[in-house]
């Protein structure tokens, strides 16, 4: 295993990673209000980087005036979710995020009697890893169970999935980087996210992590995917014997494409605070990481 | 019908009706978006095993009347079938060995089973199923054997994409989603 500390070289190319087709597909602005999308702007987006089977998928979403029909943008957001949800559930992810975040909810259970812990999962998607810990998690009724995303189409289809299993856990539509108003107190979050940071640019890692600093939140994990050869052959594979929708195989093999490594991470955050420790590992490049094919970013506040 | 010939078609009908339920799961999976589907994925496996049950019942009524009166058909039944096996059986083995690491080994490690085994063999399930064909077609000499079973895996392979279409097709819309339950 590769241990990276932070403090290396920053700032590294953004520009040449792949696009995926989901994230030109939609948009809201700061108000929540959908964005118009025209299909020539991200067709010469993908273009431009060369993407010329992402052109063709794109081609066939429908479209009135040279805009996206956002009815079918989201039945195809929301099937290409579904199916990722898959993922989620062979990698055993909501099992994963559950032992990590178990000593932490514990600790802070036990710092007060009556006061919640929260933890909350940023950039949700359909809330599979929330509405796991909800259902199977075997958490302390004092564990709120927030899940965030700026997807409204997604947020809407996680409180129906939740309100149909009668789950106890809530979902947001907002930013991940912003927690006023979810919680009370943010010091008792457990921040978590999973194959969230390959859809943000380095300075955008930067500033999420500066967010959780800022709150002063007790810890945060965020799962990505570990970059390389072996995880691009693996999410290739994956996504063909698994997956039905064309954006869905597109974007799963980008993802891995689009990953960052450990040492891009930790240099990206580094320096932000004293309060946390930070520790993301990669596994070398020659071995495959079957056991690990997501690994966190993980911050934990310092002891005192 | 020797012993030998019945117990040979008892196994071929078992490996079809494995991968009947497989099939209709796959069919299901992606789908519903729930986390506890248990019930769900039940019902998935069984409409592939229906699928097939019915596709193979037109398959041997329409034989049933075009089978020739041939002396030495059941001797080429046999040796066909067992060509045919030859190469499922041993895909088959390692499926169960497959799904035996998948139930067994800890949640930590049970991703190996689908990374390494499972997944790759799902992709390959196709060819296998045609490679077992090619073997059994080239084993005989009877032409209504071997349309016999090329139709018998035609209708396993048709399974999946079938119960897709018949059940889990359904574009989940923003109103249909988490009021999607079985048909």
């Amino acid at each position: 295993m590769n241990l990276v500390s932070p403090g290396a070289s920053a700032e590294s190319a953004t520009e040449c990673r792949p696009l995926e087709i989901t994230d030109l597909i939609m948009g809201w602005d700061e108000q929540g209000v959908r964005l118009p999308i025209s299909q020539a702007t991200a067709t010469q987006a993908l273009s431009a980087r060369g993407q010329a089977q992402a052109v063709r998928i794109l081609r066939r979403l429908p479209t009135q005036d040279g805009m996206l029909v956002d009815s079918a943008v989201d039945e195809t957001v929301l099937r290409v979710h579904l199916e990722l949800q898959r993922l989620a559930e062979e990698l055993q992810q909501p099992r994963r995020v559950l032992e990590h975040i178990n000593l932490r909810v514990e600790a802070l259970l036990a710092t007060a009697t009556n006061a919640p812990v929260y933890v909350i999962d940023v950039g949700c998607g359909l809330g599979y890893t929330a509405r796991w810990l909800s259902a199977r998690g075997g958490l302390d009724p004092r564990v709120h169970i927030i899940g965030v995303d700026t997807n409204r189409t997604l947020i809407e289809a996680a409180t129906r999935l939740a309100g149909t299993e009668r789950l106890g856990c809530r979902f947001v539509c907002g930013d991940a980087a912003r927690l006023e108003g979810l919680v009370d107190d943010p010091r008792r979050a457990v921040i978590v996210s999973s194959g969230l940071l390959h859809h943000m640019s380095l300075p955008q890692i930067r500033q999420l992590v500066e967010s959780h600093s800022y709150h002063h939140v007790d810890s945060f994990a965020h799962w990505d995917l570990v970059p390389g050869k072996w995880s691009v052959l693996g999410a290739w594979l994956f996504h063909r014997a698994r997956m039905r929708e064309a954006i869905s195989r597109h974007d799963g093999v980008a993802s891995a494409r689009r990953a960052w490594s450990a040492e891009e991470l930790l240099s990206a955050t580094s320096g932000i605070s004293a309060n946390y420790d930070l520790l993301c590992r990669d596994p070398g490049a020659i071995r495959p990481p079957l056991t690990s094919v997501l690994r966190p970013l993980v911050g934990t506040v310092r002891e005192k | 019908m020797t012993l030998e010939t019945t117990f040979m078609v008892i196994v071929l009908a078992l490996i079809a009706m494995t991968d009947a339920a497989f099939s209709g799961f796959r069919a299901s999976c992606g789908r519903t978006g729930l986390v506890n589907r248990g019930r769900l994925d039940a019902i998935a496996a069984s409409r592939g095993v229906f699928v097939l049950a019915v596709a193979e019942a037109i398959l041997i009524v329409v034989l049933a009347f075009g089978k020739p009166s041939s002396s030495g058909l059941p001797e080429q039944f046999d040796r066909a079938g067992r060509a045919m096996l030859s190469v499922y059986i041993p895909f088959a083995v390692v499926i169960i060995l497959g799904l035996l690491a998948y139930f067994t080994l800890s949640w930590r490690r049970r991703f190996l089973a689908v990374a390494v085994l499972l997944g790759p063999l799902t992709l390959l399930r196709p060819l296998i199923a045609i490679g077992g064909l090619v073997l059994a077609v080239a084993s005989t000499g009877s032409a209504f054997i071997r349309l016999t079973f090329v139709a018998a895996v035609c209708t396993c392979l048709i399974v999946e994409p079938t119960c897709e279409h018949l059940w889990y097709r359904r574009p989940k819309t923003r109103a249909g989603l988490g009021l999607y339950s079985p048909d």
